[in-house]
């Protein structure tokens, strides 16, 4: 029998806390137990070749959601990654396309595919400097309609695009939703949640695309 | 050991901790100042005005004005606050003006013949009619209650008044945040 033993007191109290209650709901004594019974009596120099049998942590690496899209190197890819990176693909490429060109951001543009990524971007020089000499051009009322589609899309090119005119509202709409309407199709629509992000997407990017159509005419 | 009774959510000193977006400070007076601003939204209120129309800036100057319910900065941004008042000076009218549109005439929106002000009680200066009309259709369609996430446009117009023309570097800067992690890029 393994004694309990708990470091720090907060989790020792937790734990008592938890055996007054039903067991079925004792997460973090499982936890602790998982602990000391597991992994402290595998010795240090038995880790490595252990290391392919502990595929619960590891194995989530690959479709971790705080890394980038489908496929990862050494990754096989299930179809339905292949189906939303098409779809990124799809409505993204022209818009990189867009900002590539000479007349917006010129070449320089980071893109990143299928690699671990979870520091920022690096674009070039010249590319950060272009943009900043747009976006510091604009008026308060571009300035304004360029930031709500920027939050709204999560992505300053999308704003940009809009703000040149390559984007329409449709479109804009279209390039903000591609994950979570894939995510509507495969699973279904969860009434108060996805309508609701839709339609407050929906509302914010065309509402700033009004204010601009509505500075043009006077 | 209770966890609620270290915590006391009412206290006022945790307020600012709660309730307070990345990137703006907030005292305790500034809390009690959105707090009073927040008491005066009308969302929810009762329908208050019969008549809306728009005017050209120069006619409304001279006009009473109607504090606009329309809350974009109860956030504690300056939007929320009723200690900002500014008057239209030609420096201030410059400031607004958009590029597509050189020499504008500013138009307001009017209920019941008194002129609209933002949230900060800013004039609302409007560069274009359109822009004018289509938020007083938006006032316009209020039914029995008032109801801001119904108007959009208002939103962004007094948006535009209180917050960006007060700080465009923070609001250029928000956007060029957005480069280094974009989401299309990725």
């Amino acid at each position: 029998m393994i004694r309990y033993v708990s470091k720090p007191r907060g989790v020792g109290r937790r734990c008592a806390a938890q055996n007054t209650l039903r067991k079925t709901s004792a997460q973090n004594n499982r936890l602790r137990t998982t602990c000391l019974i597991r992994i402290s009596l595998i010795p240090p120099s038995f880790l490595p070749s252990l290391l392919p049998s502990l595929p619960p942590a590891l194995s989530l690496s690959p479709t971790d959601s705080l890394l980038p899209p489908s496929p990862l190197p050494g990754y096989h890819a299930g179809s339905d990654d292949r189906v939303l990176r098409r779809k990124q693909k799809g409505l993204w490429e022209p818009l990189l396309e867009f900002v590539g060109s000479d007349s917006v951001l010129g070449e320089g543009v980071a893109v990143l595919d299928g690699d671990f990524v979870l520091g920022s971007l690096k674009h070039s020089d010249e590319v950060v400097r272009r943009a900043k000499e747009l976006v510091w051009g604009y008026d308060v009322w571009e300035l304004t309609a360029l930031q709500a589609v920027t939050m709204e899309a999560k992505s300053l090119l999308v704003g940009l695009c809009v703000l040149e005119g390559f984007l329409t509202a449709d479109a804009a709409v279209a390039a903000s939703r591609v994950e979570e309407e894939f995510s509507v199709e495969q699973w279904g629509l969860v009434e108060g949640g996805h309508d609701m992000d839709r339609l407050n997407n929906d509302v914010q990017i065309r509402a700033a695309v009004l204010l601009l159509d509505t500075l043009k005419m006077n | 050991m209770l966890l609620s009774r270290s915590v006391n959510l009412a206290r006022p000193s945790l307020l600012p901790l709660l309730s307070r977006p990345f990137g703006i400070t907030a005292d305790n007076a500034r809390v009690e100042e959105v707090r009073a601003a927040a008491a005066d939204r009308l969302q929810g209120r009762v329908k208050f005005f019969k008549a809306v129309g728009i005017k050209t800036l120069g006619e409304s100057a001279s006009l009473p004005s109607a504090f606009s319910p329309i809350s974009a900065g109860v956030d504690l941004s300056a939007a929320g606050t009723k200690a900002k008042t500014t008057t239209l000076t030609p420096e201030r009218l410059a400031s607004l003006t958009p590029r597509s549109v050189p020499t504008p005439a500013f138009h307001t929106v009017v209920l019941d013949g008194r002129a609209l002000k933002t949230p900060a009680k800013n004039e609302l200066a409007l560069p274009t009619p359109a822009l004018a009309h289509l938020i007083a259709h938006e006032w316009d369609y209020q039914a029995s209650h008032i109801e801001p996430s119904s108007m959009p446009m208002m939103i962004l117009a007094s948006t535009v008044l209180d917050q960006t023309s007060a700080d465009k570097d923070f609001v250029r800067k928000n956007c060029m945040n957005y480069l280094f992690n974009d989401t299309i890029c990725k």
